[in-house]
């Protein structure tokens, strides 16, 4: 296993983790924005942004951007969150240079006005299918009423409102803002020769030009608040708890990974024994985001509307138990060994490698092998966690429910 | 190093296979059983599924929670599921835990405690479950899709139903259990291992497992079903189903290379004409389904009641255009796509024991990579055509659910 990261002339970051022994290379750009990076009556630009670069450049149409990835057996696809958009290849060793090649050509898009009004609608069904899916509709009210107008809380599709106001040009002028080297980094994992990885992308992102980009980083308070919201067409009761937890470059986010795995895995946690295995809920889960100096934990669940107010008052007195009486080596222990687990399958497949240090980069983190990444979560200690809840009010501060009507 | 594979039968007849790679960091095996939802009694549903739940309540010296602490103990990442016509058991661990993983394994489905109030918690989280699909539209379109399009009992649901559930007793639970046996069992592993230790470790445990075969069930033949479920949603779900051949079948990749044509990446026919063209649906794919005896193909589109009726109009038009052949840029895209998967299967320990019990499972026999690659060579666009020019697909089932039913035009 090799690994190097350079910076070319015009400020873009190149990662690399070459593993000959792998049978497949993963390529994969990442830009720095995404919805909380939105003036607010661009909502949802960065994802539909994201799309359009699918529908041609100034070499290619869409169909021949879609016909050049299938042409090359990939695995591929993209995606946009809350503070970042990437768009990744897997390919076998010998597609590496066409893949390069597409994908760069991808970053460089046309945007055509009548592409933009087809996709426009493409955006729309997407956000109806969230619409017909309870829980996401209540994720997204729940991070309104927590977040408040902190950027955060703004959704990453955008509103049918936003979306259908939105013009081609607005799209330009955020792509032309965003979409520069400074703010974006190529990483490629797997099978490749590095010596060739960085001549290509001199070759393909050498000549782009750049500007410095800066995102804002509002003051937030985690707002107090209870949401209760009803639909006729909605048969459960599902519900959101949210509160403040540790950022993604906190050194405290492993400590927090294992104790969210504590709180609240699937098929060995305290939610689970309290409120799965009882069979009282539909499922009951928790869940930590470490974002950009911001970061949130949530617990999730489903169940029958009648006995919502008795879940509530388990999953509640379960995160209160934690809170005063920590945990033990042997929870601890059980996270972490599950962590090992996915690391060494993680360290046999390169688009999982990709994903993995191509975020570090992306939250301005330093490189991180599995064996770096295998010491840090090795180095936590029972008192890491117990020192995390007291600094940490885990109590849930903003807490969501949708019911039927 | 490359990789070798092996193929071996302990004493009581269970296969085992195996793939060693010195180069993997995990370990990952899989241990099938030819005893699915098929096999439950139709006043029974969800029997198979519900067994296999209850034996993660206890088994050998533990209770429910000293399992879970033994599994997670050794990371051990575990995982069991109930298909149409098998029931499975896989997990992935470090190399050195490899043996503890498969001992826990195997007391769980030799020892299991089955307590009666484990049932009946099972029991409430199933109920729930099904409750919760209503909230889930396109999981509960091929809920109910899967129930009309595949003849009994392979139409059986896995999840059972609120009725069946609740008519399933400890004694049901018994008798379905007594029918785990080496009868038919498969075992793989994949990874970093020792073969000669690993041979004797599952001799002296799984070896000595005994028991008779389960009887085979037989299906009949699929019949047609057109129906609407009104449901007051954003979105109408689309599912459409044709009868094909089974994975078994000779014939079988040049019916799949017909479906890659149409789903799979973004250049393919459903994604183009659906979505990239029309701008109709965010999601819309056809993919294959088979069992040891049947195939089929499945079409989903989930799309505003507005543009259903189109939506579903071209869906129909484009499974039914393939009769009519791939291009040889298709076929050469799909040969890429295949290759690309063989090959890339081989990265992942976990995905390669599963992968492997199911070959098995269906084909008795497990292909080398060689022999993967070469099967894609010998396929040529021709023949592919000439098979799709004969099986034309003309009945199809259609489910929707949503605000309005749609026309079904013939």
């Amino acid at each position: 296993m090799s690994h190097h990261t350079w910076t070319l002339d015009n400020g873009l970051n190149v990662i690399g983790e070459s593993q000959a022994h792998m049978k497949s290379v993963s390529v994969g750009f990442f830009v720095k924005t995404g919805s909380r990076d939105e003036a607010m009556e661009l909502n949802g630009v960065s994802h539909f942004l994201e799309h359009m670069l699918f529908k041609g450049t100034h070499k290619r149409s869409g169909a021949e951007v879609d016909e050049t990835f299938d042409n090359l057996g990939a695995e591929y696809n993209a995606f946009t969150g809350y503070e970042y958009t990437g768009y990744y290849g897997r390919v076998l060793p010998e597609h590496l240079e066409a893949l390069m090649e597409l994908l760069a050509d991808m970053m460089k898009p046309v945007l055509n006005q009548d592409d933009f009004d087809t996709e426009k609608n493409v955006i729309l069904e997407e956000i109806a299918l969230y619409e017909d899916r309870p829980q996401a509709v209540l994720q997204r009210q729940a991070v309104l009423a927590y977040y408040g107008d902190h950027p955060m809380g703004q959704e990453i599709l955008g509103s049918k409102e936003s979306i259908q106001a939105m013009t081609r040009d607005q799209m330009d002028s955020y792509y032309q803002d965003r979409y520069v080297p400074h703010n974006m980094s190529l990483s490629v994992a797997g099978n490749f020769d590095p010596d060739q990885v960085l001549a290509l992308a001199n070759k393909y992102c050498g000549d782009w030009s750049s500007h410095p980009v800066e995102r804002t980083y509002d003051a937030f308070e985690a707002k107090v608040n209870e949401v209760k919201l009803t639909r006729s067409n909605v048969s459960r009761l599902h519900a959101v708890a949210l509160s403040p937890a540790p950022a993604y470059q906190d050194p405290r986010s492993e400590a927090m990974d294992l104790m969210i795995d504590i709180l609240g895995h699937p098929g060995n946690s305290r939610l689970h024994w309290a409120l799965v295995d009882k069979g009282l809920v539909d499922y009951a889960s928790a869940s930590y985001h470490a974002q950009d100096q911001i970061g949130v934990m949530g617990i999730s669940l489903s169940c029958a509307p009648e006995n919502f107010d008795g879940v509530m008052k388990i999953a509640q007195s379960e995160v209160q138990t934690l809170i005063e009486k920590g945990i033990s080596s042997n929870e601890l222990d059980s996270a972490r060994n599950r962590v090992l687990t996915s690391l060494a399958t993680e360290g046999e497949q390169s688009l999982r490698r990709l994903f993995s240090f191509a975020f570090d980069e992306l939250y301005g983190e330093p490189y991180r092998s599995v064996a770096d990444v295998l010491a840090a979560y090795e180095k936590v200690a029972v008192d890491d966690i117990h020192q995390l809840l007291k600094e940490y009010p885990f109590t849930p501060q903003t807490v969501a429910s949708l019911g039927p009507a | 190093m490359g990789v070798t594979q092996f193929k071996e039968t302990l004493d009581n007849g269970i296969m085992v296979l195996g793939e060693h790679s010195p180069d993997a960091f995990s370990s990952a095996f899989a241990v099938l059983m030819p005893l699915g939802a098929k096999h439950d009694p139709k006043s029974h549903f969800g029997l198979s599924a519900v067994t296999q739940e209850l034996l993660y309540k206890g088994a050998g010296p533990w209770d429910s929670q000293a399992l879970a602490t033994e599994i997670d103990q050794i990371g051990f990442q575990e995982g069991h599921r109930t298909d149409r016509e098998v029931i499975s058991f896989s997990g992935t661990t470090l190399p050195k835990h490899l043996f503890r993983a498969l001992d826990i394994t195997y007391t769980i489905l030799t020892e299991p405690s089955l307590p009666e109030i484990g049932l009946e918690e099972i029991r409430q989280l199933s109920m729930h479950q099904l409750m919760a699909m209503e909230d889930a539209p396109a999981q509960k379109m091929f809920y109910e899709l899967g129930q009309r399009f595949f003849p009994a009992p392979l139409s059986n649901p896995a999840e059972g139903t609120l009725e069946t559930l609740q008519a399933i007793t400890l004694n049901d639970v018994q008798s379905c259990w007594k029918q785990y046996t080496s009868q038919g069992a498969i075992i793989s592993v994949s990874g970093n291992f020792n073969k000669d230790q690993l041979m004797d470790h599952l001799q002296q445990r799984f070896g000595k497992w005994q028991g008779e075969a389960v009887p085979e069930v037989e299906a009949g033949s699929p019949t047609i079903h057109v129906e609407h479920f009104e449901k007051d949603t954003e979105q109408m779900q689309i599912g459409i189903a044709y009868d094909s051949i089974p994975l078994t079948h000779p014939d079988y990749y040049k019916a799949r290379m017909g479906v890659m044509a149409l789903s799979g990446g973004m250049s393919s026919r459903l994604f183009v004409e659906v979505r990239q063209k029309r701008g109709l649906a965010y999601s819309v794919f056809a993919t294959y389904l088979s069992t040891k005896n049947m195939g089929g193909v499945l079409g989903y589109a989930g799309t505003t009641t507005e543009r259903a009726q189109e939506t579903l109009d071209v869906l129909l038009e484009e499974l039914r255009r393939i009769e009519h052949g791939i291009t040889q840029d298709e076929f050469d895209k799909a040969k890429t796509k295949l290759k690309t998967n063989f090959i890339v299967q081989g990265e992942s320990t976990r995905a390669r024991a599963e992968g492997m019990v199911r070959e098995y499972f269906y084909r008795e026999k497990v292909w080398t990579l060689d022999e993967a690659m070469a099967m894609v060579d010998a396929l040529t666009l021709d023949e592919i055509n000439a098979y799709l020019k004969k099986s034309v697909p003309e009945k199809f089932t259609v489910l929707t659910l949503g605000k309005t039913p749609l026309e079904v035009n013939a």
